[in-house]
């Protein structure tokens, strides 16, 4: 087991090293950088910019430097925990992330307990009355939900709720609660721009949580040991979530390692859509502007992450399915 | 299991790329599109009505109190001030509203009513580092651009000289005039911006054209504690325009000395120290980060002169709050602002801003909403709680230019001849453009210099822009394009077919204008190409003469943008590139780009010439006629409509607010220039 665990994080840091490098080249491959693009932002609104000036703000934004040169400086200071700082907002990369994850994990949670809570019951109910009216209607919402652009939907609904409810469209607080501190009425401001993207990053994660539950599930309820136990008269909810949902939620749980960046990204099409404060919209707009310490340490962060969480959900099986255990021994 | 998922990073790295390869849609729209389906008001410029069109910012403003009385007869007895700033007084916590006030503060008249104190201004923007809406009213400037950029007012000056050769700019600061922490505001701020900031080779390794004249960098002359003397080499007239916008576009012409000396090496021995500790490498990293007054500000603490001062900066928004030190005051001796302060939200995209807007949810929006949007947005005026106006946007928002200096020898030589710069301008129909783009809302025109301007000669907006197909085709008969290929379309001297490339960034109203042009350009036999490209490309292909058609928006028509520009708008080197080598080489005094011909050397020695006199002096206007009659007349740019008008939300209860039918752009200052301070909220 530990052995195991300390070739892992090995792995690990290997891949890292490796993200971190494609990363950075990666940002930095389209022609121009920060600076160019906020040049460009300023000729658009009608300000010239004199050359004299650029040279100026490059050295300001140390964008002088050759690209290695960059990329070293920033791994340096990422091995002691600075990250940066971010060109267009002028603030330190680390203070930035810090500030969205907390309301990123808030909208992020919400979706994963509806994602799990609607999606694990329909999807046991609909394995065991296969065919059924419901069965059939639970079917068809899920195609929809996984077929739907999360956009779109997005969109269609925060239409919708302002107009049937007059909720206020977009973000996660009206404005006049935006700058205000936490109090009541900020919270029940927030709760009413909750579930727009709850439901919205929801629909699609639940779709596919009930198809694979049914799917698995289904295959196990027909197998041997399962018409076994009935016969010996195990009663029949007990016998269902003590073996079969146990094996069917295996699949369920291998993919927890996947949820961990999304979580903490929150959706980024639907972040944007929806003007919400997660940290995947702070990385679109990093890479729009090519504000490439902010784009490079929020990447590497979320692969960080993702790795991470391939090793949760690694641990997890080794220690809900005793047949991997087991494998693993015999080696 | 590795490689599957290096390949799994890299892939979504590469998605990431493409998103900003594939950028622009998520940027504002600040030249805003077009005004399609929309508006049928026309504009009313009388002046008993209000809001009003003939709003000008000169009559509001009155430099002292003594000023004012001397102007109107009336007095300002005594000083008030908001009453959280009241309770702080009655606290202790603030010297009484005398002590912070300069002994002559500046005076500005509520264009209504004199107003309340109260209320919060809510804006919203989808980018984070550009200038939007309200939050440019909190810029304080050494001197102030009316809303039409022709005049120059006081501000945190209270009066300026210029000498008569031109050379000499004088500064008149106020007695007792405080930065918003209280420390006193003098002539030192702005010596101190300018000997320890520009000078400093570490801070600015590279020094401000703006502040060049004949090849040498202005002088600096501390007169006493409130006045300041600046002098040019040559005549520089034109700069006094400059320093009311922007300042130059260095935002302040001036730094908190005291505050920022903590950061300089030159007052600092442990000025690196003090960076390394705030994670810096060098001392002028920090520096540069704690004098930032941008969009991008970020230091609370920094001492400020405007109205609104930064209080709290987040990744999902930023608010300001009342300057208790702000150095204007009402007709009452009411201490302005009127409002509280401003909270600016960053949406994340346009399309949701736009619902918010609707739904009330910001008190002024102007960026995100366009003429399309005008049925949506009357609909809803009143569960919104909004009215809408309608402002100008005064230039053309898509002109076209042909390349002069395009590498290609044959289209160069066409391109250069000004009978063929003429008919293709004239069989472009105008008139169809404005109805079917701009829901007939704009006004057919060359590319001139905006009516408001004091040189302006009405024909210009007529120069060679009557839609004459036939006249158009006789001239290109003329000029050595007479063949025709099996198809209809002219062949060039040399036997091969004349195709002409559009290269423009997709934006607002440019593909539906350029689709017409197009059509029109083919129907007399030139074959039109249309390409739209990124905008970088755009830029990459414009700056090094590749293109054989840009196309751009032009909002620099003004006049004191015209003046503050100095010879960047309305000239070859604009964004439509119609000359920019000939334009490097003049830039360069010769030493990059190419040699332009004789008449086009005469007129870049004509606007420096220009740029030296002093406004609506008899020689600058015989002048500036002299040459935007040469340029209009040569149709380097080719213009489709312009003065276009443009919806513009505000709160139904804001008051003093004078936008319907004024300017409100980037060269206008926004809402800066309509003395912003006495907006109120009247509830």
């Amino acid at each position: 087991m530990l052995p195991y665990i300390a070739r892992r994080t090995g792995y690990m840091l290997v891949v890292l090293f490796a993200t971190a490098t494609v990363s950075f080249v990666l940002i930095e491959l389209p022609p121009g950088d920060y600076l160019a693009s906020y040049i460009m932002q300023l000729r658009e609104t009608g300000a010239d910019v004199s050359k004299a000036e650029i040279a100026s703000l490059e050295k300001q934004y140390g964008l002088d430097l050759p690209l290695h040169r960059r990329y070293l400086k920033w791994l340096g200071d990422i091995v002691q925990g600075n990250f940066g700082r971010s060109f267009e907002w002028n603030r330190p990369v680390g203070e930035l992330l810090a500030e969205r994850l907390p309301l990123t994990i808030i909208i992020s949670s919400f979706s994963m307990v509806f994602i799990y809570g609607v999606g694990v019951p329909i999807g046991i109910y609909s394995a065991l009355n296969q065919y059924s009216v419901r069965d059939h209607v639970f079917t068809f919402l899920g195609v929809i939900g996984l077929a739907t652009p999360n956009f779109l939907l997005a969109l269609i609904l925060m239409f919708g709720f302002f107009s049937w409810f007059g909720w206020s469209p977009g973000g996660l607080f009206s404005p006049e609660y935006e700058a205000a501190a936490w109090s009541l009425a900020k919270f029940l401001d927030m709760l009413k721009h909750l579930p727009v993207p709850v439901i919205v990053i929801g629909t699609a994660g639940t779709a596919g949580v009930i198809r694979v539950m049914r799917g698995v599930l289904l295959d196990e309820v027909r197998k041997q040991y399962v018409i076994t136990a009935r016969a010996k008269g195990v009663i029949e909810r007990k016998l269902l979530f003590k073996y079969p949902v146990r094996v069917a939620i295996n699949p369920i749980v291998s993919t927890i390692g996947w949820v961990l960046p999304a979580v903490v990204s929150g959706s980024t099409i639907t972040s944007i859509v929806l003007g919400l404060p997660t940290t995947g919209a702070l990385l679109f707009g990093a890479l729009i502007s090519q504000d490439t310490y902010l784009a490079g340490s929020a990447v590497l962060f979320l692969s960080f992450l993702t790795i991470l969480g391939m090793f949760i959900s690694d641990m997890l099986l080794l220690w809900l399915d005793p047949r991997i255990r087991y494998e693993n021994q015999a080696k | 299991m590795l490689h599957r998922r290096l390949l799994t990073f890299a892939l979504i790295a590469l998605v990431a790329t493409a998103k900003v390869f594939g950028g622009g849609e998520a940027e504002p729209e600040e030249a805003a599109a077009g005004a399609g389906g929309a508006a049928q008001q026309a504009l009313t410029a009388t002046g008993d009505q209000w809001p009003n069109a003939a709003f000008k910012t000169g009559d509001f403003v009155y430099a002292t109190p003594a000023d004012y009385t001397s102007a109107t007869g009336n007095e300002i007895t005594s000083y008030q001030e908001a009453p959280e700033l009241a309770a702080m007084v009655a606290a202790g916590e603030l010297p009484p509203v005398e002590q912070r006030l300069p002994e002559e503060p500046l005076v500005l008249v509520p264009m209504e009513k004199v107003g309340q104190y109260g209320g919060t201004m809510r804006v919203g923007s989808v980018g984070v580092s550009g200038w939007t809406d309200f939050t440019d009213s909190r810029w304080a400037g050494l001197l102030r651009s009316s809303s039409d950029t022709a005049q120059v007012l006081p501000f945190l000056a209270k009066g300026y000289e210029l000498s008569a050769d031109g050379r000499t700019i004088t500064l008149h600061f106020r007695e007792g005039h405080k930065w918003s922490d209280g420390s006193p505001f003098t002539v030192d701020d702005v010596l101190f911006w300018w000997e320890d900031q520009i000078l400093n080779d570490e801070l600015t390794p590279t020094k401000p054209a703006g502040w060049m004249s004949g090849g040498e960098l202005a002088e600096f002359e501390r007169v006493d504690d409130t006045t300041l003397r600046i002098r040019f080499a040559e005549s520089n007239a034109a700069k006094l325009f400059d320093l009311a916008h922007y300042n130059g576009k260095q935002m302040q012409a001036f730094q908190p000395a005291e505050y920022m000396k903590t950061w300089h090496i030159d007052y600092n021995p442990d000025a690196n120290a003090v960076a390394k500790q705030e994670g810096y490498d060098n001392w002028w990293e920090a520096f540069n980060f704690h004098k930032e007054m941008r969009p991008q500000q970020a230091d609370t603490e920094l001492p400020q002169v405007g109205a609104w001062i930064l209080d709290t900066v987040a990744t999902s928004h930023k608010t300001w709050v009342r300057n208790p030190y702000y150095h204007a005051v009402d007709t009452a001796g009411n201490q302005l602002p009127y409002i509280d302060g401003i909270t600016r939200s960053f949406a994340g995209d346009a399309e949701t801003l736009k619902l918010q807007v609707v739904a009330g949810e910001f008190d002024l929006n102007w960026r995100e909403v366009s003429g399309d949007d005008y049925p949506l947005l009357l609909q809803n005026q009143e569960s919104g709680g909004y009215r809408v106006d309608l402002v100008k946007y005064p230039g053309h928002l898509v002109h076209v230019g042909f390349n002069q200096n395009s590498k290609d020898p044959a289209k160069r030589e066409i391109f250069q001849n000004v009978e063929f710069r003429r008919a293709m301008s004239m069989a472009i129909n105008r008139d169809e453009i404005n109805d079917i783009v701009f829901a007939g809302q704009g006004t057919p025109s060359a590319v001139t210099p905006d009516p408001s301007v004091g040189f302006y000669k009405p024909e210009w907006q007529n120069a060679w822009v009557e839609f004459d197909p036939d006249r158009a085709n006789s001239l290109l008969d003329e000029i050595g394009l007479a063949e025709r290929d099996d198809r209809g379309f002219r062949l060039r001297p040399d036997g091969e077919r004349l195709v002409v490339i559009i290269e423009y960034q997709e934006r607002g109203p440019r593909t539906p204008t350029l689709e017409l042009i197009k059509e029109y350009w083919d129907a007399v036999g030139v074959q039109t190409e249309l390409r739209p490209v990124e905008r970088m490309l755009y830029f990459t292909r414009t700056d090094n003469s590749e293109h054989d058609v840009g196309v751009w928006h032009m909002g620099g028509v003004l006049e004191g943008r015209i003046l503050a520009s100095k010879n960047l708008t309305l000239n070859f080197g604009s964004d439509t590139a119609v000359g920019q080598e000939w334009f490097n080489w003049w830039q360069s005094q010769g030493q990059s780009g190419e040699e332009p011909p004789e008449e086009v050397k005469w007129w870049f020695e004509g606007l420096d010439e220009f740029f030296g006199l002093e406004q609506g002096s008899p020689e600058y206007i015989a002048l500036g006629q002299e040459l935007f009659d040469w340029f209009t007349d040569q149709v380097h740019l080719i213009g489709t409509v312009n003065q276009i008008q443009q919806p513009f939300v505000v709160n139904s209860d804001l008051t003093n607010v004078p936008l319907d039918g004024g300017v409100y752009t980037f060269e206008s200052l926004y809402t800066q220039s309509y003395l912003s301070e006495v907006w109120f909220f009247d509830n």
